[in-house]
């Protein structure tokens, strides 16, 4: 390891006096199976404030969330609360529930199936004698509750799947409210959200402080935490590697404490440091500057034409979306999450039939055309869910790197498997891709790989074939800094053979930094699609929201 | 619900497995003594009909003797013949389970496959005048298409409708039973018989039997039940159809994906599997019965279903679960008649080998979500 | 003027009857099959608790048929509480630890009943099986009112859609499970206790006759709510009437080449109609979330 935790030697790490801590973490380790996730971590946050951890991918932060919630025990070190001279142990989280904290996640929202009423009291149900729901004090409670949120128009009966994400986002806060955090943390919470409701978010946050809530807000936006706290920890590789006061650091220190100096990461820096400053139109691109207007005039690859689908399933239906992609460009599909982009990506590699409208690839129509038979048009994809859709889990490399390609020779497939050859392609993948994490080989298990490692193999097997086009959908969410590196290396490798990319991706500075042009998919619409230099945070986020409605070209 | 986790099955473990054989019959062994039986005798009985060893000279021409650490002890072909024909059906519908689960389906169904598969047998089987290099094949391939049939309609409700394939196949059996009383009342009943049976199928399409035990029922049947289960040991690492089962089995929406098309390798695997449950139905028409009767399929479709999970789902494995199990019961039969024990007792052992061999130490979401976290953290640092 | 004669009034009342004897150990069944169910746990071992059930009620029965449904409920319970342990504790796979249990349930009963019960079988006096049709019409009621308006239900229904976010509210799964579980097996236990001691006086070693199973469809059926899957139990218990009063009428329905009064084609019915209405009607009902899946 290069540095030590370097909280003693930070100068702006002094605890704020005026303030007293709330709740104390000292030297806490959390071990995995092969890794430390947690390793003696130090930690005050302090009554009132606003303290946020940043860190990439993998840092350690949502182990020390679930160690904070009491979800997970730690296996050394121990948290004082408050006043109390000895260390609390947290049987589970109604321990943690019960000191008053509380824990917005999107991994743990409310449960679909039940109502919004049902999901709030759940744990701490207002009852009558017996164990009978009281409803009406349950009622009341919320909707005092719901005013001071600005959720006055909530309907508590409702099914929670029919909340929009960024209601379904304050419920969450809510919910943490009615079990009387005082403490509330909040994981990512503005991952999924247009960056007005990410503002909205923050105003009532800061309501929140104001009333004398503490916040624990966890992200890896730089942007928002020197935007919005009070003070901030950095974690990296599951260590501390620095507290400061907000208002004395730099997006520059604060990048620097979470990457490490020897990073050798230009793109992922040059985003992340988009993100700190707050642009996304990055005029100074590094790679995609290198790539000539000329490449990208090599005609269409892609054409959708007034694509819609029905809706079936909870799938959002697609309406009359029509979209071009050029040879050479790379195309990026902005809008909150779930306003149709999986839908999208699944009607153009065949997952999922469009209902009326039209799919060209190089001016042929592939619209009938079943997944197989486009992937050998030249569709290449990068589904977003990849321990799911992307890989089998439990094949070694060599077999999921012949996902799809079963029957071609040269990949070792046929009629009969061709076990030699299989292994010989999945060599040189490896060591093209520089697949790491395995003594086996090509004959590892692909679950014991790292996210990064899993996603270099999804990635080899969707541009190995030289696609004509390039489906991309959240080829980033997960990864790290290294890894992220080698995603934007290999969309750009794939661009400048002159071939055509979609990237769906959440992430809106990601989005804006790759893409020529910005199509805004809002409620299974194009609202709007935005060539390079007019696509920005603020353009793309009003589109987003449906706030106002874009020109297409 | 959900099929059962492959990998977790997958996992070799031939020691654990043992190990609940042995906890089986430890457990029945309490419930024997506890009801008052001889235990020691019973399982005496037990060993000798499964596997047809006995002490003392041998005294027939069935039996065939040698000496072990200087005494004498004498292996009864009969018996030992009758435990490889009891595991014959085993091994057809352990594979039949074997391939529905590989390809993610529950299949409780091998039952009615197995059923409709000897009626089919046994209706093919009335044809006369055949030569039985033609007659054999014919009345196999008969009863294995109409397994086929029946096998593949879960699938496809499945695949169209949504239906859970554990309870359909579970309605399904029920419906091929009370199909196959129907169709014997009405229309293929032997007039002369009380029961209801069909008639006797022509000798042209019997199975012969082995020279060595003529009394048994072992026939050339247990050939072709090993053969497939060779095959398919052989089906799935060598072949592009068996690679797209494991994927389709593994990680259905990764195949989906990558263009293999899941429904159809379902469907397919679903046909194949009521193939096979529906050739042991073949195989018990030409070889034990010699006609379609009420019970030809005992309760060798679900006894499956423990020979493929105790087998790992697979082609060895189930070959020598089956054996196992076909051994158990032709012991427990045995073991009835010498010691008035009940040879329902194999049914219990069965029970608690299911229930052990379905035991998974690690517990596989968090263990995955260990790695996930961990393995992250480890990205920055690799 | 009746508009029936007496002939037919006494056919439509021996078709009720014999409809709600029918539904009742179905819908006993389903009713714990719902509990385990929306609880999370795949319940196919319905049908070994239902003969346990059934042995338990005649071999602790014989002296009063109280103390066998009592011991039926009890002995239903710990099986439950069994397939509990196995599904939860060990991971057994929910499916697997059914058919096990109800391997072992078929092997231990025929084995116990050939030791314990005479050749020609033990004949008892039983409970009134008014006794057990007055419950199965109440249950649904009551476990309606349970899963909908009791802390005990929300928490039950919010473990079998997501026990990790309800562990996150503060609930323990587990014992949740366990109790669920273990009612259904205690009405498993119920449901096959009126087979032998409410309808047979004795004991048969096949007398659940999957019976178990289709509860299970009925719970499907009916969508995992109470309501649905009692009258799915109704439905089932009218086929079994109708096919019972067929034959006691020896009455002929031919048509199209086919015999319709015939037993085996009306033993079918349920399952086919269960079937037809699968592909048909429920469609894709979406089941408990968590159903089937480890915490």
């Amino acid at each position: 390891m290069s540095e030590p935790p370097s909280n003693s030697t930070n100068p702006t790490a002094q605890p704020i006096a005026r303030t007293k801590a709330l709740v104390r973490l000292e030297r806490v380790t959390k071990r995995f199976p092969g890794i430390v996730a947690n390793d003696r971590i130090d930690l005050t946050i302090q009554a009132g404030e606003f303290h946020a951890v940043i860190g990439e991918n993998g840092a350690g932060k949502s182990t020390l969330l679930n160690i904070l919630y009491g979800r997970y025990r730690p296996d050394e070190g121990q948290l004082i609360f408050e006043g109390d001279d000895a260390p609390c142990l947290f049987a589970g989280p109604a321990d943690a529930i019960r000191r008053g904290i509380g824990l917005v996640s999107q991994h743990y929202a409310s449960i679909p199936a039940l109502t919004v009423l049902e999901n709030v009291i759940l744990g701490q149900e207002p009852t009558t004698a017996g164990g009978l729901l009281n409803v009406r004090a349950a009622r009341r409670r919320i909707g005092e509750l719901a005013s001071r949120l600005g959720l006055s128009g909530l309907d508590l009966d409702m099914r929670a799947d029919r909340l929009s994400v960024a209601a379904g986002q304050k419920v969450e806060v809510l919910k943490a409210l009615y079990r009387g955090a005082r403490l509330l943390m909040l994981d990512e919470p503005t991952a999924t959200l247009a960056p007005s409701e990410a503002d909205a978010l923050f105003v009532l946050l800061h309501e929140l402080t104001e009333a004398g809530t503490t916040l624990l807000f966890v992200t890896h936006k730089l942007r928002e935490v020197i935007a919005h706290s009070d003070r901030v920890t950095v974690l990296r590789r599951g260590r501390n590697a620095g507290d400061f006061l907000t208002s004395r650091t730099t997006e520059a220190e604060l990048l620097e404490r979470m990457v490490g100096r020897s990073s050798p990461s230009p793109m992922a820096s040059t985003i992340l440091t988009a993100q700190a400053e707050g642009k996304g139109d990055l005029s100074v691109d590094l790679l995609s500057d290198s790539l000539g207007e000329e490449k990208r005039s090599n005609g269409s690859v892609l054409r959708v034409e007034r694509v819609s689908t029905r809706a079936s399933g909870g799938a959002r239906p697609l309406v009359d979306v029509s979209l071009e992609v050029a040879g050479g460009e790379v195309v990026g599909v902005a809008g909150v999450d779930g306003s149709g982009q999986r839908e999208l990506a699944e009607v153009i590699v065949g997952l999922r039939g469009p209902d009326t409208g039209a799919i060209l690839l190089d001016n042929m129509s592939i619209a009938r055309k079943d997944v197989r038979e486009r992937m050998g048009l030249g569709v290449g994809f990068i589904p977003e869910d990849r321990q799911r859709a992307g890989l089998v889990m439990d094949f070694t490399i060599a077999e999921d790197l012949l996902l799809g390609h079963e029957r071609e020779r040269k990949c070792g497939g046929g009629l009969f498997l061709r076990r030699r050859a299989m292994q010989a392609r999945a060599d040189t993948a490896i060591k093209t891709y520089d697949i790491r994490g395995g003594l086996l080989g090509a004959r590892q298990s692909v679950q014991t790989l790292s996210g990064g490692n899993q996603q270099k193999i999804v990635v080899a097997r969707a541009i190995e074939s030289a696609p004509r086009l390039l489906v991309a959908s959240q080829p980033t969410r997960g990864l790290d800094v290294e890894a992220s590196e080698f995603v934007y290396r290999s969309l750009r490798e794939v661009q400048e053979r002159g071939a055509a990319i979609l990237l769906f991706s959440l992430d809106l500075d990601e989005l804006l930094a790759m893409s020529d042009r910005v199509a805004v998919l809002f409620d299974g619409r194009i609202v709007g699609i935005l060539p390079r230099g007019q696509a920005t945070r603020d353009t793309v986020g009003a589109l987003m929201t449906g706030s106002v409605s874009g020109s297409a070209p | 619900m959900k099929r059962p986790s492959l990998s977790g099955i997958l996992h070799s473990r031939a020691l654990f497995l043992f190990g609940c054989v042995l906890g089986g019959l430890g457990i029945a062994g309490v419930i024997m003594a506890a009801c008052g039986y001889p235990v020691g005798a019973a399982y005496g009985a037990l060993w000798t009909g499964a596997t047809g060893i006995q002490t003392g000279p041998a005294d027939g021409l069935s039996q065939i003797g040698f000496v072990i650490a200087g005494r004498q002890v004498h292996i009864h072909l009969f018996l030992f013949a009758q435990s490889l024909a009891r595991a014959t059906p085993l091994i057809l519908t352990g594979l039949a389970v074997a391939v529905g689960l590989r390809a993610g389906l529950f299949n409780i169904g091998a039952q009615g496959q197995m059923v409709l598969g000897a009626l089919g047998a046994a209706v093919a089987g009335q044809a006369h005048g055949l030569s039985p290099a033609i007659h054999v094949p014919l009345v196999l391939l008969t009863g294995a298409a109409v397994g086929a049939c029946w096998g593949a309609i879960p699938a496809l409700l499945k695949s169209r409708r949504g239906v859970h394939e554990v309870l359909s196949t579970i309605l399904l059996n029920y419906v091929a039973v009370n199909l196959a009383a129907y169709l014997i009342l009405h229309g293929l009943k032997d007039p002369e018989r009380m029961a209801a049976e069909t008639r006797e199928i022509a000798a042209s399409a019997w199975l012969g039997t082995a020279p060595f035990a003529l009394q048994s029922n072992l026939t050339g049947g247990f050939l072709i039940a090993v053969v497939a289960a060779v095959g398919f040991a052989a089906l799935l690492p060598w072949t592009a159809w068996g690679y797209r089962l494991r994927a389709v089995g593994l990680g259905p929406e990764a195949a989906e994906a990558a263009g293999i098309k899941v429904d159809r390798t379902r469907i397919f695997a679903m046909a194949l599997s009521g193939a096979l449950a529906g050739a042991a139905g073949a195989i018990e028409v030409m070889s034990v019965h010699h006609r379609y009767v009420e019970g030809v399929a005992a309760t060798y479709g679900f006894d499956g279903i423990a020979v493929a999970l105790l087998g790992g789902l697979s082609g060895i494995g189930v070959l020598v679960s089956a054996l196992f199990f076909g051994a158990l019961e032709s012991g427990a039969a045995f073991m009835e008649s010498q010691t008035n024990v009940p040879a329902d007792l194999a049914v219990i052992v069965e029970g608690i080998v299911i229930l052990f061999a379905g035991i998974r130490l690690v517990r596989r979401s968090r263990a995955r979500e260990h790695i996930e976290e961990g393995r992250q953290a480890t990205d920055v640092s690799a | 003027m009746s508009l029936l004669d007496v002939g037919q009034m006494r056919l439509i009342l021996a078709l009720s009857t014999a409809t709600l004897a029918g539904a009742t150990p179905l819908a006993l069944a389903a009713m714990g099959g719902i509990l385990s169910e929306r609880a999370g746990i795949v319940n196919i071992a319905l049908e070994g608790f239902m003969v346990t059930g059934a042995f338990v009620g005649v071999f602790a029965g014989r002296s009063s048929g109280w103390e066998g449904l009592a011991a039926a409920a009890a002995v239903g319970a710990l099986f439950g509480l069994l397939h509990g342990f196995l599904t939860q504790k060990m991971r057994v796979d929910h499916v697997v630890s059914g058919l096990g249990i109800n391997l072992l349930a078929a092997g231990a009963t025929r084995f116990l009943a050939l030791r314990w019960f005479t050749t020609e079988g033990v004949t008892v006096i039983g409970v009134p099986p008014t006794v057990f049709i007055g419950l199965a019409v109440v249950l649904p009621f009551c476990v309606h009112f349970a899963l909908y308006r009791t802390r005990f239900g929300l928490r039950l229904r919010a473990v079998g859609e997501n026990p990790e976010t309800a562990r996150m509210a503060g609930i323990r799964p587990l014992p949740l499970r366990y109790a669920a579980v273990g009612l259904c097996g205690m009405l498993g236990g119920i449901a096959g206790a009126y087979l032998s001691l409410g309808e047979s006086h004795t004991f048969s070693s096949n007398m659940s006759a999957g019976k178990g199973y289709i509860a299970l469809a009925a719970v499907i059926f009916g969508k995992w709510k109470p309501a649905g899957a009692a009258l799915a139990a109704l439905l089932f218990g009218f086929c079994y009437a109708l096919q019972s009063q067929l034959q006691i009428s020896g009455k002929h329905l031919h048509w199209i080449g086919i015999e319709w009064s015939s037993p085996a084609l009306l033993d079918m019915l349920p399952y086919l109609m269960t079937l037809l209405a699968l592909v048909t009607v429920v469609g894709r009902a979406t089941p408990p979330a968590a159903l089937g899946k480890e915490i």
